[in-house]
């Protein structure tokens, strides 16, 4: 006995006939009924559509013979399968790969094999029709024709199975896909390139009162308002094909419009995707109508505060200055170092007031910066003129190292920043010591950079000194006059303007704070550049 | 530099403190309103003020309402208005020096530093 040799495209055969889903399936009078006409027409006692799968030959559908699968090394159809055309065998007896078959030796005895091979949609051979009988004989070429024809039966209702599981497939997907879509707490419309709407989720329908379908065409237009194009971003995409997003907008508060015209705040984020068929958008938005009352509240609350905390300050601050000042009478000189305490903790607790005050708002996720294109220059010289009074007292000289930047950041908050690094600068420096102030240009941002020669920070405790109230030694919010928030204040406007902020203190002497911002738009710096 | 100015501000102490820093250091001749409707009393009666220090928020007219009002024909214009605030985001500043004042100064202010102040801001240091 010969076993058949494994057909050249084996892996692509067996996935063909697994993605077809027809191996051990109940009987189908769709099969039965080709298996009858063949018996009947070629007048064979047994007739059969084989499968041939990895180890096994499985009937979908038989006459004259019990349905069972048997080995592939024994099975006859596993020849049939190597080649185009159908395999006769007229007399088992006589050829050598059968002689010894179990199933030529034994039950049912096969004499007589004619197969003919059958296809997937996609080419690959799944199995065959074939005739058997007990006896030898020789089949005619009008009767191999007419098997031919009968095997092309059997392909065209694979076929037919094959589309209508394909239908099947499809609709399970997208339903799985709508069921998640639709389950989504965002709303999420797709549109084209001509701005109407192609595809939306429920929820999307819902928020803006449509009914099911009732979006579809709609011009986004109708329901967005108040988007700003011009802060959608292109990003770069490592590969060309097949649908993935190109651009990617930023998040960002719109307007949605509903379909009786009323309004409500959004959160939206629009990002464009690719397609066989062309490019469409992607917009997914959420309400925050509840979020903004909150954060209405909060500032509410934040505003009420300072108030009711700093007018009582106002009062303990300006009747000791009055009394420090002498304008009330002269003080004895302990009364005076007295009042001069109090004085200095009342400052404190104002300066602690307005960092816990600034923190929580931009905590609250709204800090709302006016950003313009702004010379490093300027920032640096209003932060040296804010600090030199303590400068001079402190008997340390701030140098600066002058490099003209253009920057894309609010003056206000920068100015807020530097001082703060600054002023910790020259309060942990030596007397007759140096603080350095520098710019550089770092690729696409400007790189600030405080240096002292202070007693440095420990490894241990680089990222630490960002959190609030946490300082190198606990003794230095009361020794050095701090609140504790200074550096977490910088840190979350760096954040926001999108640098880095970070510490170095590579010595035993000595650290450098530094932090990055964007530069302005490199047109406007080349401008600023040739001007100068 | 001394002349007449108009302090209005709703809590007391405040005021008094104001009144006597800017009286003593500044030189002024202060009057004091304890509203916005006593200042705009006090004005509509005697227009002849240098300057006026009002504070923006207090129960009933606010600074900004205040302002309005005495900007609708009873005080006039050339009359420096300066704002004293409890409330100091940047923003804040902006929106209160939009508003036509020539000044804010932040509370809690330096009673020694007020008179220099309110002086530096109505240019007559």
């Amino acid at each position: 006995m010969k076993i058949a040799p494994v057909p050249k495209d084996e892996s692509r055969r067996l996935r063909a006939l697994e993605n077809l889903a027809l191996l051990d399936t109940p009987r189908d009078e769709r099969f039965d009924r080709i298996t009858r006409v063949a018996a009947d027409l070629f007048s064979v006692p047994i007739a059969a559509i084989t499968l041939v799968a990895a180890d096994r030959q499985w009937p979908k559908a038989c006459v004259g013979i019990e349905a069972g699968e048997s080995a592939r090394t024994t099975s006859f159809c596993s020849h049939t399968i190597l080649d185009e055309t159908a395999m006769v065998i007229p007399d088992t007896l006589l050829d050598e790969r059968f002689v010894d078959n179990p199933a030529v030796t034994g039950d049912p005895f096969v004499r007589f094999y004619a197969g003919q091979p059958i296809h997937a949609p996609t080419g690959e051979a799944l199995g065959a029709l074939c005739l058997v009988d007990t006896v030898p004989r020789t089949i005619t070429r009008t009767e191999l024709d007419r098997l031919r024809d009968l095997a092309g039966w059997v392909e065209e209702e694979i076929g037919r199975e094959d589309k209508r599981a394909l239908v099947d497939q499809l609709r399970d997907s997208q339903e799985r896909i709508w069921t998640v879509m639709d389950s989504i707490a965002e709303g999420i419309v797709a549109f084209s390139d001509d701005g109407l709407i192609r595809q939306v989720n429920h929820t999307a329908e819902r928020a803006l009162g449509y009914g099911p379908g009732q979006m579809l065409g709609v011009p986004i237009g109708a329901l967005l308002r108040d988007y700003e194009t011009t802060r959608v971003v292109e990003t770069v995409t490592p590969n060309g094909n097949g649908p993935e997003a190109t651009k990617l907008g930023l998040r960002q508060r719109a307007t949605a419009v509903r379909k009786d015209g009323s309004t409500f705040p959004m959160e939206v984020v629009i990002t464009e995707a690719r397609m066989s068929t062309g490019r469409f958008f992607v917009a997914i938005a959420q309400d925050v109508t509840d979020r903004m009352a909150a954060e209405r509240v909060k500032d509410e609350f934040i505003s009420v505060v300072g108030h009711e905390l700093r007018t009582p300050l106002t009062a303990i601050r300006g009747s000791l200055g009055l009394v420090a000042g002498g304008v009330v009478g002269d003080l004895a000189p302990e009364a005076q170092e007295m009042v001069g305490m109090a004085i200095a903790n009342t400052d404190r607790l104002v300066r602690l007031v307005n960092d816990m005050l600034d923190i929580e708002k931009m905590d609250a996720g709204h800090l709302e910066l006016e950003c313009t294109d702004v010379s490093t220059g300027a920032l640096l010289q209003a932060s040296l003129d804010a600090v030199k009074a303590l400068a001079d007292e402190a008997d340390v000289t701030v140098k600066t190292a002058r490099v003209q930047l253009v920057v894309h950041a609010d003056a206000d908050r920068i100015v807020q920043t530097l001082v703060n690094l600054l002023g910790n600068a020259v309060k942990f420096s030596p007397a007759g010591g140096v603080v350095t102030v520098s710019v550089t240009k770092a690729g696409d941002k400007a790189e600030f950079a405080v240096r002292d020669h202070g007693r440095g920070i420990p490894g241990d405790q680089l990222d630490t000194i960002f959190e609030r109230f946490r300082q190198v030694d606990a003794t230095d919010a009361r020794e050095k006059g701090g609140t504790g928030l200074g550096l977490a204040i910088a840190q979350r406007i760096v954040d926001w303007h999108g640098g880095r902020i970070w510490a170095e203190s590579p010595g035993e002497t000595g650290c450098t704070m530094r932090f990055t911002l964007p530069l302005a738009a490199p047109v406007r710096a080349d401008l600023q550049d040739a001007s100068r | 530099m001394s002349g007449r100015l108009l302090l209005v501000d709703d809590d007391d102490d405040i005021r008094a403190i104001a009144r006597l820093s800017l009286e003593r250091i500044g030189k002024w001749d202060v009057e004091a309103a304890s509203s916005g409707a006593e200042a705009i009393e006090r004005v509509r009666a005697d227009p002849g003020f240098d300057v006026v220090l009002l504070d923006v928020m207090m129960p009933g007219l606010d600074g900004p309402s205040t302002l309005e009002r005495l900007r609708d024909g009873i005080l006039p214009d050339a009359v420096p208005v300066i704002f004293l605030t409890a409330k100091i985001q940047p923003a804040d500043r902006d929106y209160l020096n939009a508003l036509g004042a020539a000044g804010v100064i932040a509370k809690p202010f330096d009673p020694m530093g007020l008179a220099t102040e309110v002086a530096r801001l109505v240019g007559r240091e």
